[in-house]
């Protein structure tokens, strides 16, 4: 096992005190190091967000993006490079606003990587404002009085279009947070993990008590992660029963699909872009197809 | 000796095919050919051209009159007899009815039974493009087993039969102009075979030999061809190329590929472009070299997807928010397109920025005849880009990532190199990449990566002179070289190219331009916009301008023409009216 202690740095995160980010990253430093990854071959990559600083505080490689953009820059490095560890990670407002069409797309591409998102159901870093997570009813900088939008569910946005690893977890449990990082970025392809996180200073209906009261393990609870339309129905129970529950775990695990850095007809060659010898190019049989 | 052949089509009926084919064939036989092709924004009904210009000597032009018109349809004959040379030849469909078309009594009119031979050789319709190519070489006094080659090698996969019909139709088409036709001309090929290819695909072939190993792009005309070439032959190329589902996502996607060590680049046009901007100031503080190539089209918005111009210098220098170095080039003849598409690699390496490759339609599209492919020069520099092994860090600690140095360069490293470990980030930073908002800090930052800018301007290529013994020069940049060589043979005036727009020289650009009493810029857009830069820049204003902006390139003819009204009065021509082929393309049901 790798030390944990090689991915510290010299630098306090500077999260509120009781912010959900504190057991996120104690939650992937355990994770990354119980797999033995080299921090060196790691690469976090985030966008723009309170929980997107936390490439700062692992050492391993990583890229604080743009807002919204954390999974084609994760595709990009992982494509050039399939031998590193890519793991993107970024709040509800970074990933399921800004960077709608990426969500909506990474599962068709399969991308052998993991997309883990902070969701905190606000936005936080710009001080409270309605976030595609936000429940009816709190009041916000931009749902003064009530919340007019209707909430979105991530876990079935990326169960229908395709993704192979769906699972959620809560970020007061460090352990399971842990456990289930693991199982992500274990699965080959593109694998998702939204974890539900208390925001202190902007959410005061998701704190960790309410997480408490609700959350449940699916696995504890005899899910079939390898039924489709029971994940997708799990995905869709809190939405149904008024949030009076809140499922946690792996929704659906499926292995039948060989990640797009394998298949690539380039990649598949064993050939690695980052790595290809580019000193001296010959193209003389490109210009002799054009004769 | 040059020979202007225009052919006409309805979209989808075989104009371009044709084209492309004929090109092939007389730059087999070793000439140079320049093939451009027009089309709307439409899959079937509008109309296409392809012009074959046949040359003995470089050609990178169309030129107005022409010597022999292919006529598939009645609108071709509308749309371009006007533009015939007197005694040229027009080759149509014997079913078309030509009364009407106002075809003057001048041309030689060469009335082709294409249906009648397609059903007597029991062959597909489609194939009666061959016909009128058969004919073509019966009328020019060109070998047929040219085009028969040309056949076997395009359809030998097909199979036999396929292979046959082509050529029974073809040989048809030859043997009816023959018997039936007096053609007095003599044409034989003269050397070695030759590259022909379109703009595209020499910026791509560029990019290659510069190293490129990673590609993503979205489609968008007129730079799809970038997209299509490199994707065909990836795996032998050792290219991984991603089309992306948004240009946001394209631009990030090959940033995070360079990050990751490989040199990569991405390709719109100017939409798409707009969309990439976030990424390209992303880049530029990240320090994440990236090359981003720009096929330039008619707009504003959507405009005219189409057609051409060169109206997007501005973009490309105020996308991105913040301050920060960039590069602009432009290639404008084959070579160049080969030579500064790789060379745009190695330089956003070398300096650590955002580099962007210009082009337009006219270029992007355009047919080149690559006559000079010996003379390629490259020379692999991967700038401060780390080798062997690291210092250790001590625990806790970061990489320099973005250390202080005289030349504003830092050493860089890649994932997967040991102790290399840092943050590429979007947020002001410490040498060792951790964010910051220290205002000393912010200011070394700012004059680390301005200090760039000395080394890039030494690096900078000189504007090329090319000398017509004038004792005054047009500036022209990017695409508009071809036309401007064209023209200057004629008008006796002096060519300078731009292909380094941005940043510029003061020294490099006076040593060109110091030689002149008058300089004058020829652009394809209306308010002059590499003037423009030069002026903000350099100070430096020309005498007069000659600008065109409905959608088509500098034609040779009106440059020499407007050369001639500025030298007689000073005044600067805008070229309005297209004094040849002005037809409408879009809507055929408007006529």
């Amino acid at each position: 096992m790798a030390n944990v202690e090689v991915f510290n740095v010299n630098e306090k995160p500077q999260w509120c005190a009781g912010c959900g980010d504190y057991g996120i990253l104690a939650s992937l430093k355990a994770a990354i190091s119980e797999l033995n990854i080299n921090p060196n071959e790691t690469v976090i990559v985030s966008g723009i967000g309170c929980g997107s600083k936390i490439p700062h505080y692992l050492r391993s490689y990583g890229y604080e993006g743009l807002h919204g953009r954390i999974l084609p820059l994760a595709e990009g490095i992982k494509m050039a490079n399939p031998k590193l560890t890519v793991i993107g990670i970024g709040g509800d407002g970074d990933g399921l606003s800004e960077g709608g069409n990426h969500f909506l797309h990474a599962p068709r591409k399969n991308v052998n990587y993991t997309y883990i998102v902070q969701d905190n159901h606000i936005y936080a870093l710009t001080t409270g404002q309605t976030s595609p997570t936000t429940p009816k009813g709190l009041k916000n900088k931009t749902s003064p009085t009530e919340e007019l939008y209707e909430q979105m569910n991530p876990l079935a946005v990326a169960l229908v279009n395709g993704t192979r690893f769906v699972a959620a977890s809560f970020a007061g449990n460090i352990k399971h947070t842990a456990e289930m990082m693991k199982k992500a970025i274990s699965h080959k392809g593109f694998s998702y993990l939204n974890i539900y996180q208390p925001c202190v200073s902007w959410n005061n209906v998701n704190t960790y008590q309410w997480y408490m009261q609700r959350c449940y393990d699916l696995q504890q609870a005899g899910h079939d992660s390898s039924n489709f339309d029971a994940a997708l129905a799990k995905a869709m129970e809190p939405y149904r029963n008024g949030f009076e529950k809140l499922p946690v775990g792996i929704f659906y695990e499926n292995n039948e699909r060989k990640p797009l850095d394998e298949i690539h007809p380039t990649l598949a060659k064993g050939m690695i872009p980052a790595s290809k010898d580019i000193t001296n190019i010959d193209i003389g049989k490109m210009l002799e197809e054009a004769l | 000796m040059e020979l202007n052949i225009k052919i006409g089509a309805a979209a989808g009926e075989g104009a371009f095919v044709m084209g492309a084919t004929a090109g092939k064939i007389f730059t087999r036989g070793g000439y140079c050919v320049f093939g451009y092709p027009e089309y709307p924004s439409l899959i079937r009904e509008g109309h296409n051209s392809y012009q074959v210009i046949v040359s003995d000597r470089k050609i990178l032009t169309p030129t107005m009159e022409s010597d022999v018109v292919i006529a598939v349809n009645k609108n071709t004959i509308k749309f371009h007899s006007e533009s015939m040379k007197k005694g040229s030849i027009l080759l149509f469909d014997s079913e078309l009815d030509i009364n009407g078309t106002g075809i003057r009594e001048d041309i030689v009119k060469i009335s082709l039974p294409v249906n009648g031979i397609i059903k007597e050789q029991k062959a597909d319709p489609k194939m009666k493009n061959f016909t009128y190519l058969g004919a073509l070489l019966a009328v020019l006094g060109y070998p047929l087993e040219e085009l028969n080659k040309a056949i076997e090698d395009q359809f030998s996969r097909k199979g036999k039969e396929i292979v046959d019909a082509n050529l029974r139709v073809a040989n048809a088409g030859y043997d009816f102009v023959k018997k039936n036709y007096d053609a007095k001309q003599e044409m034989k090929p003269i050397g070695k075979p030759r590259p022909y290819m379109t703009g595209n695909e020499a910026i791509s072939i560029g990019l290659l030999k510069g190293g490129l190993s990673f590609f993503s792009a979205y489609p968008m005309t007129p730079a799809t061809g970038v997209l299509h070439y490199l994707i065909k032959n990836q795996d032998r190329d050792g290219v991984v190329v991603m089309q992306a589902e948004d240009e946001i996502s394209a631009a990030n996607m090959a940033i995070g590929a360079s990050f990751a060590g490989s040199r990569a680049a991405t390709g719109t046009s100017g939409g798409g472009f707009a969309l990439m901007t976030e990424a390209v100031s992303m880049a530029a503080i990240a320090e994440t070299p990236i090359v981003m190539f720009l096929a330039q089209r008619v707009g504003p918005s959507t405009g005219m997807p189409t057609w051409t111009e060169q109206g997007d210098i501005f973009q490309v220098l105020g996308a991105g928010q913040g301050e920060f170095p960039r590069v602009v080039l432009a290639p404008g003849d084959p070579k160049e397109m080969i030579e500064i598409s790789a060379d745009s690699l190695n330089i956003a390496e070398e300096f650590q920025i955002p580099v962007f490759l210009l082009s337009d339609k006219f270029l992007s599209e355009s047919y080149y005849t690559i006559d000079d492919a010996e003379h390629i020069k490259f020379k692999l520099n991967r700038g401060k880009m780390a080798k062997g092994s690291l210092p250790e860090l001590k625990p806790g600690e970061r990489y320099k990532r973005y250390a202080i140095t005289d030349d504003g360069v830092s050493p860089r490293t890649v994932p997967g190199i040991p102790n290399g470990q840092h943050v590429a980030s979007s947020y002001e930073h410490y040498e060792d990449s951790f964010s910051t908002e220290l205002f000393d800090m912010r200011v070394a930052q700012v004059d680390k990566r301005a200090r760039k800018i000395a080394k890039i301007l030494e690096r900078s290529y000189e504007p090329k002179v090319y000398s017509f013994k004038g004792d005054d020069a047009v500036v022209v940049w990017g695409s508009q070289l071809g036309p401007a060589l064209k023209a200057a043979e004629n008008g006796k005036f002096d060519v300078i190219h731009f292909t380094w727009l941005y940043p510029l020289s003061k020294e490099k650009v006076m040593k060109a331009f110091s030689n002149y009493k008058a300089i004058y810029f020829a652009e394809n857009n209306s308010t002059g916009v590499f003037e423009k830069l030069v002026k903000m820049e350099l100070g430096i204003e020309p005498k007069a301008s000659i600008r065109k902006y409905n959608g088509r390139p500098l034609l040779p003819q009106q440059m020499e023409n407007a050369v001639a009204e500025i030298r007689k009065n000073g005044k600067s021509v805008v070229i309005r009216n297209e004094e040849h082929d002005d037809f409408e393309f879009y809507s055929p049901w408007r006529y």
